[in-house]
């Protein structure tokens, strides 16, 4: 308990060194506190789940009537590895990369406090600190958001994350309120040892849902995702990506799965369906984007959408009487969000370099990283693996176990689940294979080929901190990936921490994971030595066969005559999947044709622009907005500027309360 | 309670709500203020009727201070804003005269039904008048609603402020001196920075007529 208050005090520390510290010194002290703070959280919830302890603490100083407890039991502490994993990545990221508006006092003030927000999430104890740790979150966010308020983009993002960001947290407080009121008491025990069932349950379930969801980027209310991401600076987006959504998995396991055990399976049926559609949508838009860091930012809602599926088929099955393909659910949805906490990181962190370095963040002018700034381009390698899920990449451990849970429970004799576990069997793998070809195109056109552009030419690699900051998580995605076993004996402790969960049939190890009464199991380190054994093999044979060996441009098919220009580019890449799926993207795509004068047949100019806008936003929440608009205009009658009118409606409105409180 | 001070008490109770009706009648607005200072005098009238009957000092204290606020200072200040614009007269209020005494009737109908429950709070006699203090705020409110000149409203803010007093004052027997004090303070404080606004606005505008300052919205 020592550890983690001392990590949190420190993290309090860094808000107050932002908020006073001179220019100079700004950046470097409060992201320094901010990333010891970050080693100590970590270290106290890596200590909590080595030890199987739960260090908790209450003071009744902080808050009013309930207090402010911490409790940090495995699940929130499994959690709690990535959050401080994240955040120490990114404030010493910041530490090398922070200046201009970035580095002003209320951005580095605020950027702590973020910090401090989401490493209070996973520990707190009751509803009243949650709700309080959670606002705080989404608050500084908010604000980090408007850092850089002179540009209209930012702006806007910040309207619609403040309004989608306050109405979750409306939801939530909503939800809570209602299971505290049932159960009498504010703490996460407590009620979920009151075992709240009937509407109260319901309503607080779907409450609740939408909150967490919504934060998780859920379709059909992801649509700040896009915005936000790519408009915050790049330790803000890092962490907003790879910690604060995956915190909204997190209130999902705790508060859904973990306390209204009693709710009927349909209901997880249709999160279910929402995290189908959530995966299918990230990560078809993820494959059109072509800015990068809204790919990125397409491709957290995408994995988000992979981690919902595994909680939501958890529940149902859970329901559906089979416990143990649950439980694997769960396990492989928290390794799942731990393996994106740690290549998200990495991967923003790498687009806020390429960014600095090129000057664009638009795949179509980059290539040719790999030449310019190796370190980056293959510790984004690493990271591209991780998330495209091939073995020995730490997205695959948990895409692997999500998918031996699903498949488990296929064995039911139950038509409906059976259709419910095949649905979320099919959006894994036809999501997994749209990530694949998003990452690739990432990698592909944005580090391999040849330039695009005289930024990407000039590109170089950055030294220092920000190369430190970048190895962290790529070192958490190898372990994670090639020894998942202890990983696998935490998330197991976690899952029965839950709830109405038992322990899974799966056992780790150093070797690997087995899964006990199937043949199937995963052995990353046999594969690893194999994989090296193979590489020096052919390696070996290749410098034995070789003669001659003539170097040439890459990707010009080994011909000279071919530019840069010729070479595929992000949208030519998306092309086919975007022509695929043109009726859920509804591309809009602009061909412009200019003729020869003397003859019709010769064209002059051809210009191909292609733009994929959210579906959603325009179909959903244009309308909603226009129709907000039209009735706020209205309303505008009701104060006309009079005061004798707004005293009239003084006076009624204290006779109705009157009347109504007789 | 003995019977001359329950009787006291219960005339200056009723003399408050009359005093304050009777505002909503005159329009002369030197005479409202002249109402005004009858409504304290009313209103420390009941203070001092139950601290006799109560023996208690801290409520006698009270009922002077209420004397010197609500029926000295307050009123003088007011008189001086009036007196500045001799013969000034509420021209014509948003709801006429005998519609708002009608109205007025209903409001203190409407105190009396919902303040009964308010009896079961002390099932002494005082707290079965406790309604009249209701009527009064109600009676405040709508002559802050109705009247167009910015004293009147004034005065209607302080009649509300009144009718709080009274309720008090017969609900508790009393309020702890401190808070009363504190509350004599902001009404004061009030009425200073309204009659030196009030000032500002003849000044610049000339006649003040709430009614026509309306760009208030947006």
């Amino acid at each position: 308990m020592a550890v983690l208050l001392a990590g949190l005090g420190v993290a309090l520390a860094a808000v107050a060194v932002g908020a006073v510290a001179p220019r100079r010194q700004r950046a470097l002290y409060a992201n320094a506190l901010t990333a010891l703070a970050g080693v100590l959280v970590g270290t106290a919830a890596i200590a909590a789940l080595v030890t199987g302890t739960t260090p908790h603490a209450h003071t009744g100083a902080l808050l009013p009537l309930s207090g402010a407890s911490l409790r940090l039991d495995a699940l929130g502490a499994s959690l709690e590895v990535t959050v401080a994993l994240v955040v120490t990545a990114a404030a010493l990221f910041s530490i090398g990369y922070a200046h201009g508006a970035s580095a002003s006092r209320p951005a580095v003030a605020l950027q702590a406090a973020f910090a401090l927000g989401v490493l209070l999430v996973p520990a707190a104890g009751d509803a009243v600190t949650f709700l309080g740790a959670w606002e705080a979150m989404a608050v500084t966010s908010l604000a980090l958001l408007l850092v850089e308020h002179d540009r209209p983009a930012a702006r806007s993002a910040a309207l619609w994350y403040g309004a989608m960001t306050q109405a979750g947290a409306a939801a939530i407080t909503l939800g809570l309120l209602i299971l505290v009121a049932a159960a009498h008491t504010t703490s996460f025990l407590g009620i979920a040892a009151a075992d709240v069932r009937g509407p109260a349950a319901v309503v607080a379930f779907v409450a609740t849902v939408a909150g967490f969801a919504s934060k998780a980027g859920a379709v059909p209310l992801h649509v700040w995702l896009p915005r936000a991401h790519p408009e915050a600076s790049t330790p803000v987006s890092a962490m907003m990506s790879g910690a604060m959504t995956a915190l909204g998995l997190y209130g999902i396991a705790r508060v859904d799965l973990g306390i209204l055990t009693a709710i009927g399976r349909w209901w997880w049926v249709g999160v279910l369906v929402v995290a189908a559609a959530s995966a299918l949508y990230g990560a078809l838009h993820a494959a059109t984007a072509t800015d990068l860091k809204r790919l990125l930012a397409y491709s957290t809602i995408d994995a988000m959408g992979l981690g919902l599926i595994g909680l939501a088929a958890a529940g149902e099955l859970r329901a559906g009487g089979a416990p143990q393909a649950a439980a694997t659910l769960v396990v492989g949805a928290l390794i799942l969000l731990c393996a994106h906490g740690a290549y998200k990181t990495l991967l923003f962190l790498a687009a806020g370099l390429v960014e600095r370095a090129t000057g664009t963040r638009n795949l179509d002018l980059l290539g040719g990283l790999a030449g310019t700034m190796p370190r980056t381009s293959s510790l984004v390698a690493l990271a591209v693996a991780s998330a495209v899920g091939v073995p020995l990449g730490a997205g695959f451990v948990g895409e692997w176990l999500e998918i031996e849970g699903l498949v488990a429970g296929l064995a039911r004799r139950d038509p409906g689940g059976v259709a419910a576990t095949l649905l979320g069997l099919v959006a894994l793998a036809l999501a997994s294979g749209l990530t694949a070809v998003a990452m690739v195109k990432l990698l592909g056109i944005g580090f391999l080929g040849r330039p695009r552009s005289e930024g990407a030419r000039g590109a170089r690699e950055p030294h220092g901190i920000v190369s430190v900051a970048l190895a962290l998580p790529a070192l958490a995605t190898l372990a994670l990936g090639i020894v998942p076993g202890p990983a696998l004996a935490v998330a197991d402790r976690a899952v029965t921490s839950l709830g109405g969960m038992r322990a899974s049939a799966l056992h780790g190890s150093l070797g690997g994971i087995g899964v006990a009464a199937s043949a199937s199991a995963l052995r990353p380190l046999a594969l690893l030595a194999g994989l090296v054994a193979a590489t020096l093999v052919l390696r070996a044979l290749a410098r034995a066969g070789a003669h001659r060996i003539r170097r040439t441009a890459a990707w010009a098919c080994g011909r000279r005559e071919l530019s840069a220009r010729m070479q595929y580019t992000a949208t030519s890449f998306a092309e086919p999947v975007q022509r695929v799926f043109a009726d859920v993207l509804r591309p809009d795509v602009d061909v412009t044709l200019t003729h020869e004068d003397e003859s019709r047949d010769i064209e002059r100019v051809l210009a191909y622009q292609s733009s994929v806008a959210d579906a959603v936003e325009s179909g959903l929440y244009r309308p909603l907005v226009r129709g907000a608009d039209a009735l706020g205009r209205r309303a505008r009658a009701l104060a006309n500027g009079s005061v004798h009118r707004y005293l009239a409606y003084g006076l009624l409105a204290l006779l109705a309360v009157l009347v109504v409180l007789r | 309670m003995t019977g001359v001070a329950g009787a006291v008490i219960d005339l200056a109770a009723v003399a408050v709500l009359v005093v304050g009706v009777a505002g909503l009648w005159r329009r002369d607005l030197r005479a409202l203020v002249g109402l005004l200072r009858v409504q304290g005098m009313a209103l420390a009238l009941v203070a001092a009727a139950t601290a006799a009957t109560q023996h208690d000092v801290g409520l006698a204290v009270t009922a002077v201070l209420v004397v010197v606020v609500k029926a000295g200072i307050v009123p003088t200040l007011l008189g001086r804003v009036a007196r500045a614009d001799p013969g000034a007269r509420e021209s014509a209020p948003l709801i006429n005269v005998p519609s708002s005494l009608v109205l007025a009737a209903a409001l203190v109908g409407l105190a009396v039904v919902v303040g009964a429950p308010l009896h079961a709070l002390d099932p002494g006699r005082a707290a079965a008048l406790a309604p009249l203090g209701l009527a009064t705020v109600l009676v405040g409110y709508l002559l802050l609603v109705t009247r167009r000149r910015a004293l009147s409203q004034v005065v209607g803010l302080l009649v509300i402020d009144n009718g709080v007093a009274l309720m008090t004052f017969l609900l508790t027997a009393g309020v702890p001196l401190i808070v009363e004090l504190g509350g004599s303070l902001d009404v004061l404080l009030v009425v200073v920075v309204l009659r030196a606004l009030l000032g500002t606005m003849r000044a610049r505008l000339g006649n003040v007529a709430i009614d026509e300052l309306r760009e208030l919205h947006d």
